[in-house]
């Protein structure tokens, strides 16, 4: 059961992470704070786009869209499975 | 008596039934007020509980008050300018961290806050219950739970409400959000524990059948077909309800045509002028109402249940890959599917857009979807050239309606693109899109909201056009010069023009005359084509299509009307929303020159294609 760091994009459908600490430097990360992807919360992607893109995780009780370069600023602590 | 109005600000996240707050507490006493700071009008309304009276003052949705798009600069500003008594901030039961990170970066702004939560009654369908009274000891501002849907718990608030006017203005948040108001880190922890503190969450079922429906409408091999499936059923239920009303309407309004003009010529009016009002006026705005009411009524009430069920942001969700390769947002997939209803609404809309560049690319290309205005003339030129007989016709019309809009998405999708490696290059913003559940609507109310606030107002609009256009049409096809009439020197005039791309001088001029209001361009034709004063009554499809024929429409002529009215200059309330909208002239006359250039190339390239293939 080791923890890897990943971001939320590399989340499948369907699996969830633990959000890992991190700055808010970029505006878009600023954001993304404020919605509530805040570090230590646990997320779930739950959706991905006809297209696979964007997807969209679960985080405090809603559901939020994000695509990939902005789903990539967030690092998470994968809970790798056996 | 107005100096005892207190002001309240209504603040919240985007979905946490704001508005419908907002409605249940105001009605119709509502209006758009000017804020200073900004030039942006604002939805207000004014109501009275017991002793007191309020003005309240909806403010955009918004995160957080650190603006990241123009919505949320508003919002800012109008709570940092301290206009009002008192906000109201509104959080959902059913995420309540999220609401009270905005509650926390409210109340350190100063100022008399209380801490409103809404949908307790879906959260309770959910398995959550909330203590208010233990959330107001611990946010330490007044707190009441309500539902706005249900119009429960409004008592509740306004008692909190006049608690917090009751006490003096605190100067500075001396409370919980000190130090923490610019950090959600530490504001989210807090509220994660005041959370704890006053939720009770039993089970947490519910949500399962939701992804199952959006696993469905976001499938890889189901996403697109609903989607179109969906237009498609709007446009049957449209097309097929608006009918027999349109019909019944037309012939109720031509009925009072003679009635009009004999009482006119009763009170002493010279002929010219009873008749420029009964032939020109009259009968050009009976012909647009009795053509537009019908399927607006239907419409609008369809496309605003899509809206309040939550289906458009999927939509905008399964779009998002498309637009993103177009250098554009998601959130104009959104923009683009409001200009649906009405181009000159959705330019407002495009406030929800972050990034001005892709605001703006948004802006210029929002006109390719046909708003409701266009609907009746490409219903009507569908169903007389492309008509399919009998039961399967509506069906027909339908699917090709929603191919035309698919042509229109196309078409905004590579004008973005266009604009995006040309004139609007950028750094590609980023983008959140939040996927709300699923809400049912409420019917009655849906109804009653969809007919006041937009088939009236658009139709009110239109009405207003269409009468002088009609008084313009007649004069011009009345008064001659050298024995040709105003008229048909105008369309000569146009003549050429519209011959090359398909068309002819007289559905150029209708479509120059249209310019206040799409909706008038079918009707104006008619007249020209009809100016002789031989028709006494408006024709029937079926007359129409014989009348047009006989002034030299063909397949290919419908086919490029049906384009250039998908693609020309958008209509004057449009073009100055624009300009409201981004404050430049210059990118006001890009929203006009793009799609008519476009119009014009695609019209060019259809008529040389169907004349080399012999059509």
């Amino acid at each position: 059961m080791a923890a890897v760091t990943t971001n939320l994009w590399e989340l499948g459908v369907g699996s969830s992470a633990r959000i890992k600490p991190y700055n808010a430097s970029l505006p878009m990360v600023r954001r993304l704070m404020d919605i509530g992807f805040t570090e230590g919360t646990e997320v779930k992607c739950v959706l991905a786009a006809p297209s696979g893109e964007p997807k969209a995780y679960l985080v405090r009780g809603s559901v939020i869209a994000l695509r990939r370069e902005d789903a990539q600023l967030i690092e998470t602590a994968a809970r790798t499975l056996q | 008596m107005s100096e005892e109005t207190a002001v309240l600000a209504l603040c919240g996240n985007p979905n946490v039934g704001k508005s419908t707050l907002f409605n249940a507490l105001t009605g119709l006493r509502q209006h758009t007020g000017n804020w200073p700071g900004k030039t942006v009008g604002l939805a207000e309304g004014e109501c009275r509980h017991g002793e007191r009276s309020y003005r309240i003052v909806d403010l955009p949705g918004t995160y957080s008050l650190f603006a990241h798009s123009k919505e949320e600069e508003i919002a800012r500003d109008f709570i940092e300018a301290k206009n009002a008594d008192a906000a109201i901030v509104i959080c959902d039961a059913t995420c309540l961290e999220r609401g009270l990170n905005l509650a926390m970066q409210v109340m350190s702004r100063g100022g008399r806050t209380v801490i409103c939560v809404n949908l307790m009654d879906e959260a309770e369908k959910r398995g959550i219950s909330v203590d208010i009274a233990e959330l107001e000891r611990l946010m330490g501002v007044p707190a009441a739970g309500i539902s706005a849907r249900g119009e429960t718990g409004l008592d509740g608030l306004f008692e909190a409400i006049e608690r917090a006017l009751d006490t003096p203005e605190a100067d500075k948040c001396d409370n919980i959000c000190t130090g923490c108001a610019d950090c959600p880190h530490k504001a989210f922890c807090i509220a994660e524990n005041i959370v704890r503190a006053c939720v009770e969450k039993r089970r947490s079922t519910g949500d399962e059948k939701q992804l199952k429906i959006d696993k469905v409408l976001t499938g890889k091999y189901t996403a697109i077909p609903i989607m179109l499936i969906l237009l498609a059923i709007v446009f049957y239920i449209t097309l097929e309800g608006a009918n027999y009303p349109s019909q019944w309407l037309s012939a109720l309004l031509f009925r009072l045509e003679k009635p009009i003009h004999s009482a006119l010529c009763a009170i002493g009016l010279p002929e010219v002028i009873t008749a420029a009002v009964s032939k020109g006026a009259y009968r050009v705005l009976a012909w647009v109402v009795s053509v537009m009411l019908p399927p607006m009524a239907i419409f609008f009430p369809l496309f605003t249940f899509l809206e309040e069920l939550g289906y458009l942001p999927r939509a905008a969700f399964n779009m998002d890959n498309a637009f993103k390769k177009s250098g554009a947002c998601g959130k104009q997939a959104l923009t683009m599917l409001m200009g649906l209803g009405c181009n000159a609404a959705a330019a407002v809309g495009c406030r929800i857009i972050d990034s001005p560049r892709e605001r703006i690319i948004a802006l210029v290309t929002n006109c390719f979807m046909p708003c409701n205005g266009r609907f009746p003339a490409l219903i009507a030129v569908l169903s007389m050239f492309f008509a399919f007989s009998g039961a399967l016709g509506g069906i027909g019309a339908a699917l090709l309606l929603t191919g035309l809009i698919v042509l229109g998405v196309l078409a905004t999708l590579l004008s973005s693109r266009l604009l995006s490696i040309t004139i609007l290059k950028g750094q590609r913003s980023s983008f959140t899109l939040e996927l709300p559940p699923f809400r049912a609507p409420r019917i009655g109310r849906l109804i009653v909201r969809s007919v006041l606030d937009r088939t009236l107002f658009v139709l009110g609009r239109a009405a207003a056009v269409a009468a002088p256009a009609g008084l313009i049409i007649y004069i011009l096809a009345n008064v001659s010069i050298n024995g040709a009439t105003l008229l048909s020197i105008c369309t000569e005039l146009l003549e050429p023009v519209g011959r090359v791309i398909g068309l002819d001088g007289t559905i150029l001029i209708s479509f120059v005359l249209g310019f206040p209001a799409n909706e008038i361009v079918l009707p104006i034709a008619i007249m020209a084509y009809t100016a002789s004063g031989s028709l006494e009554s408006l024709p029937a499809l079926n007359d129409m299509r014989e009348l047009l024929v006989m002034h030299g429409w063909s397949i290919k002529t419908a086919v490029c009307f049906l384009i250039f009215c998908l693609m020309h200059w958008p209509c004057s309330t449009t073009l100055m929303t624009i300009k409201k909208e981004t404050g430049s002239i210059k990118w006001t006359l890009l929203a006009f020159a793009l799609p008519t250039v476009l119009g014009f190339v695609m019209c060019l390239a259809a008529n040389m294609i169907m004349t080399a293939v012999g059509l």
